[in-house]
């Protein structure tokens, strides 16, 4: 029971992305040396993702000495609540990006103002529509039309 | 130092061009629009503006861009402190001290304090470069690879160690942003880091990072929230307050003279520019102060020091283009390219021949200066309203613009993805405790550092005691361990006291 609840406090969080960013900077480098055409294209990169690697495995040392001494215990429950939301914008976030190529920036916008509203507590049907328009459709035209950009649409 | 009689004609030519006035404050205008938007920078608007000067003449359309840089560089500002979303990549530190000040509720004494910095560091700027316009160009030609890369290495260690973050964790912030600015194409021709994709052979496109990093991360942290400032009865805008906030400002004239001076050097080294310039004068006010532990928090100082550095940079900027007809950073590279379409050529010849033009356009600029004071007042007065909106609606909407703006910038998928990607990975940073700002530096910073490696090890053979015979890199190194020793020696007896202790 205790130990299950000392490895209820283990920064799970913290570890795995310190150790998946050092992943991540030890395949870069890999990769760049393995198809490296001179010694330019790893110069920088290798001492750079050695010293990064070093430092991230620094951290996680460090953050699981803390752990074992109970420096810093943390309890990740209220964290993890308050993240809810901004996961749920992420999400809708990158779905507006992705379906731009398909819709166009004049839908896209117009549904994501929509729905990132909704997300936020709005419930009045008129609010979240009039506010989807009166700043999707101003945005776009500006920057088709004052600015010049040539942005994939499929309404306007 | 400065030449009377070219210094005369100067004045004459102003007085007798009153179209160069009339295009002045639209350019201010233009310039604080563009810069207080997220996605758009200034030199967007310089490069949307260049076809209209095409008309007018060289004097009118250089100041006319000038102003737009001007206006653009206080402009950033406005985003930085209001909504911690640097407008252009000079407001990074802006937003370190600036955007604590506006969740405190002092949104308006920073616009003012970020205002008069502005204003007093663009003057600071161009009096340098006006007394050291003719000595200056043979300095900057002293400034071989090594130098650079020291000074590279410098601005990311700077903000890397110098966070409130672990050492560690800085480092690590500042190596994952070098890592990504060499994604792309590399200089013997290697695809790095692209999955085959064409859209990345360019790299990483930085002003979209830059957004996703500062901007969509910390508003993925404020979905739930109501306002930016919690108390309503803080959420108000009093012009008093603005002005509380300029005389602030006005009360530090050393910590503005320190700012615009090391602004306006390192803004003259080409390449490094505004950048670099705000975050190393911040660093230093940080590391100067008695109070660095309230840096980060909302300390007016840290944003004096920022603004009054990348505003003057301008004016250092400036230099190089004049005097060796080189671009310190994208402004300045349109303003080449303005040169270019009146058929000017910055350089020794061009300050040798026309004296009584550079004169001008350094006094011109200095004058738009003290436009800015009058023009800024009341676009802040306007600007300062941000707090008052609902971060319900806000959040959408600036995430919309960012979303287009990088679009703008890219003209492909490319930006967009940017931004969600960097805002992703920027707020699992700030939740695990990695200084972002450490990865925008590394970011900014890391094509130059690799650019300047490579020339380095060229001209060196690969021999490393080449530095001995460089004493400009020996000083520069030296002032990079000076500055950067404190911190770690600090941080190991805290973390050895911390160990005992339990």
């Amino acid at each position: 029971m205790e130990t299950s609840k000392r490895w209820h406090t283990f920064p799970w969080g913290n570890v795995l992305f310190s150790m998946s960013l050092a992943a991540v900077f030890g395949y870069y480098a890999h990769g760049v040396h393995a198809a490296a055409r001179g010694v330019t294209d790893w110069l920088l990169i290798l001492p750079a993702a050695g010293i990064g690697i070093t430092a991230l495995l620094a951290i996680t040392g460090a953050k699981v000495i803390d752990w074992y001494r109970q420096v810093a215990p943390v309890s990740h429950h209220a964290s993890d609540d308050s993240a809810r939301p901004a996961l749920l914008f992420m999400g809708l976030l990158a779905l507006y990006v992705l379906s731009i190529l398909i819709i166009g920036f004049d839908l896209g916008s117009f549904l994501f103002l929509c729905l990132a509203l909704y997300l936020q507590g709005e419930r009045r049907w008129w609010v979240i529509i009039c506010f989807g328009l009166l700043v999707s459709v101003p945005i776009v035209v500006l920057f088709i039309k004052l600015l010049g950009v040539r942005l994939p649409t499929l309404l306007l | 130092m400065i030449n009377a009689e070219a210094f005369n004609a100067a004045l004459s030519l102003l007085g007798n061009t009153p179209i160069a006035w009339l295009v002045v404050p639209p350019g201010l205008i233009i310039g604080l629009f563009f810069g207080s938007i997220p996605g758009l920078s200034i030199s967007i608007a310089m490069a949307v503006f260049l076809p209209a000067t095409m008309y007018m003449d060289f004097l009118p359309a250089i100041l006319f861009l000038t102003a737009i840089f001007t206006g653009g560089g206080f402009g950033g500002a406005i985003p930085a402190i209001m909504m911690n979303i640097p407008g252009t990549s000079s407001s990074v530190a802006t937003s370190f001290d600036g955007y604590p000040m506006a969740r405190r509720g002092e949104h308006a004494q920073a616009l003012g304090i970020g205002l008069v910095a502005s204003v007093l560091g663009t003057l600071i700027g161009y009096l340098l470069l006006l007394f050291t316009v003719q000595s200056i160009s043979q300095w900057v030609l002293r400034l071989g690879p090594t130098e650079m890369l020291v000074v590279a290495i410098w601005g990311v260690t700077l903000i890397a160690v110098l966070n409130d973050a672990s050492i560690s964790k800085g480092i690590a912030a500042g190596i994952l942003g070098i890592l990504i600015s060499t994604i792309g194409y590399s200089d013997a021709g290697q695809m790095r880091g692209t999955f085959g994709s064409m859209y990345l052979l360019d790299g990483i496109p930085v002003i979209p990072a830059l957004i996703g990093f500062f901007a969509a991360s910390e508003l993925f942290n404020l979905v739930g929230k109501q306002y930016i400032v919690d108390d309503s009865a803080l959420r108000v805008v009093r012009f008093r307050n603005i002005l509380l906030g300029m005389g602030l400002a006005l009360s530090k004239p050393f910590q503005l003279l320190r700012g615009g001076s090391m602004g306006a050097l390192i803004g003259a080294i080409p390449g490094v520019g505004a950048s670099i310039a705000n975050l190393a004068a911040y660093a230093t006010a940080k590391q100067r102060s008695k109070d660095p532990d309230s840096f980060g928090k909302g300390n007016p100082s840290g944003l004096i020091a920022a603004e009054s550095a990348n505003s003057s940079s301008e004016g250092g900027s400036m230099i190089t283009l004049l005097a060796l007809g080189l671009p310190g950073g994208a402004g300045t590279a349109v303003l080449l390219g303005a040169f270019a379409m009146h058929n000017v050529t910055g350089g020794p010849r061009f300050i040798r021949e026309n004296p009584d033009i550079v004169y001008a356009l350094i006094i011109g600029n200095m004058a738009q200066a003290v436009l800015l004071l009058i023009v800024g007042l009341g676009f802040i007065f306007l600007a300062g309203y941000i707090v008052k909106l609902s971060l319900k609606l806000m959040i959408p909407i600036v995430m919309v613009l960012s979303v287009v703006g990088s679009y703008a910038i890219t003209g492909n998928m490319v930006g967009p993805i940017t931004v969600v990607t960097t805002g992703i990975l920027g707020w699992l940073m700030r939740r695990y405790g990695y200084p972002v700002a450490a990865t925008v530096v590394g970011l900014l910073v890391g094509g130059m550092a690799e650019g300047e490696l490579a020339r380095s090890m060229q001209i060196s053979s690969g021999n490393l005691g080449f530095i001995v015979d460089r004493p400009i890199t020996l000083v520069l190194l030296a002032l990079l361990l000076l500055s950067v020793l404190p911190r770690v020696v600090g941080s190991v007896i805290k973390r050895r006291r911390t160990a005992t202790n339990t």
